[in-house]
């Protein structure tokens, strides 16, 4: 079963087993942040969301993703408010029976997340200062 | 109609919210040049998308009294890799 959470707080651990025997393949994506948003060093973002939509959407796109490709399920948390530099803001975990298609899925799911997801970014510099980001595509699909 | 504000409305309006009337049949484009007229450069250039009860919406859609209206500017990003 698709599972997909906002957290707002620390992620708890990876401890979702495979879906079954015939699991091959366990495909683990972290997301951190880095010390650097748009070109400006920061030392963490907080992560804003508009929160009932974005539950939505996550979970639609990670029913869209099982239906895509073959793969046997998928997990997903993404964190929302502060996060430091270097801790991880998005985890997606897919089981696929083989490699191919939970690679292509996790690629695929996180491209659609950042896409669609109403989930912004906000720099926080050493002194304070918050900024939002522009964006990596600074245009909607 | 109450409107949401987040990230670059939210920065440039310096509130996460507003209540806005408008006349009778009034679309999402109509309400979304009413907030561009209030930021006016502060949002220049930023794409927006419309969102009606947690929805994304075309433009051209009718709101109605009670719907809560969010624009959406760039979510987080795509095309980094």
């Amino acid at each position: 079963m698709v599972t997909t959470r906002l957290n707002a707080g620390p992620l708890p651990p990876h401890d979702r087993r495979p879906p079954g025997d015939v699991t091959g393949a366990e495909v683990i994506f972290h997301g951190r942040v880095r010390g650097e948003e748009q070109g400006r060093e920061i030392v963490a973002l907080d992560y804003e969301a508009y929160a009932e939509m974005a539950e939505k959407e996550l979970q639609a796109i990670g029913e869209e993703v099982v239906e895509e490709f073959s793969i046997q399920d998928l997990c997903c948390d993404h964190r929302v408010g502060e996060v430091p530099v270097g801790e991880v803001s998005l985890r997606v975990v897919v089981w696929s029976r083989h490699r191919g298609a939970a690679l292509e899925a996790v690629a695929w799911f996180v491209k659609q997340l950042k896409e669609r997801v109403p989930i912004w970014k906000w720099g926080i510099t050493a002194d304070g200062e918050r900024f939002p980001s522009r964006g990596a595509s600074q245009a909607h699909p | 109609m109450k409107v949401l504000l987040f990230s670059h409305l939210k920065y440039a309006l310096g509130s996460s919210e507003l209540e806005v009337a408008l006349p009778q049949g009034a679309t999402a484009a109509d309400l979304m040049a009413h907030i561009r007229g209030m930021v006016e450069e502060r949002v220049a250039g930023i794409p927006l998308r419309a969102a009606v009860n947690q929805v994304y919406v075309p433009d051209d859609t009718p709101l109605s009294d009670g719907d809560e209206v969010v624009f959406i500017p760039p979510v987080q990003g795509g095309s980094s890799w």
